[in-house]
């Protein structure tokens, strides 16, 4: 048994073939190629949220009678204070 | 670090590990390619809680379990299309082509690695990095994510089965 296991010393190593790396390169290219395209996706997405959020956020702040609703009872006491 | 300095340290020891595994020059080089595509997808994140050549190892590993296991799918999915062919054409199983075996020795290393074939993921991987790759128990314990001594069971379970394996292979031969 260990005589049958020693013949794996036998197994020389051999190089890796010199046109791996072109191969490589090429793949690790074609990802960024198929990345690029979904990071402008994620940042058109992420701009129009952004967009929405604050078009919404304004239009709810200058809704008729939210922001002087609170604000007249204040000018009403105000002037009553320094009429009276 | 870039990644074709990378590539230019580990490319033989990748190369060697896949041809190890899968005894072909064409997968073992396929293999090589994506574990380098895999390692340039990844290394942002790698965050060197092992050394880099384990977590190669690791990747080279996972990759060709991955395409021995497609290569099994692939062979048992031809044995039922056999079924059906009228031809009787087998389906091409690949052959054993590992060019780093002197052709003296090439029937005795197949019959063992024909055995080594048979054990299980951990026991075969335990078995390679010690016999071919040359790892101290400390390395294969690394590689693996156990301890040395789990990593010295396993090679001890290891070798007891291949020996099993191998006299049965002898009687069927």
């Amino acid at each position: 048994m260990d005589e049958e296991l020693s013949l794996l010393k036998e197994v020389k190593p051999v190089a890796a073939p010199p046109f791996l790396w072109t191969r490589i390169e090429a793949s690790v290219q074609h990802l960024r190629q198929e990345q690029a395209p979904a990071a402008v996706l994620w940042a058109a997405t992420i701009g129009l949220s952004l967009n929405f959020l604050l078009t919404f956020a304004a239009l709810w702040q200058n809704q008729p009678g939210r922001s002087t609703g609170d604000l007249t009872p204040v000018f009403y006491h105000s002037e009553r204070l320094y009429n009276d | 670090m870039r990644l074709e300095a990378i590539y230019e340290q580990y490319k033989d020891r990748v190369y060697n590990l896949a041809l190890h595994y899968v005894r072909q020059p064409e997968d073992a080089a396929e293999i090589t390619q994506d574990v380098f595509v895999k390692v340039h997808q990844h290394l942002p994140r790698f965050r060197g809680a092992s050394g880099i050549g384990t977590w190669i190892y690791r990747i080279t590993i996972r990759q060709c379990l991955d395409v021995l296991k497609a290569r099994n799918r692939r062979k048992r999915r031809g044995w039922v299309v056999s079924l059906f062919q009228t031809d009787g054409q087998p389906m091409a199983i690949p052959d054993f082509q590992h060019p780093g075996v002197q052709a003296e020795h090439r029937e005795a290393i197949h019959r063992i690695f024909h055995a080594i074939d048979q054990l299980p993921e951990k026991q075969r991987t335990a078995l390679i990095l010690s016999k071919l790759e040359q790892l101290g128990l400390v390395e294969i314990a690394a590689v693996l994510q156990v301890t040395p001594k789990a990593a010295e069971s396993l090679l001890q379970r290891a070798k007891t089965n291949l020996k099993k394996h191998l006299s049965q292979n002898e009687g069927i031969g």
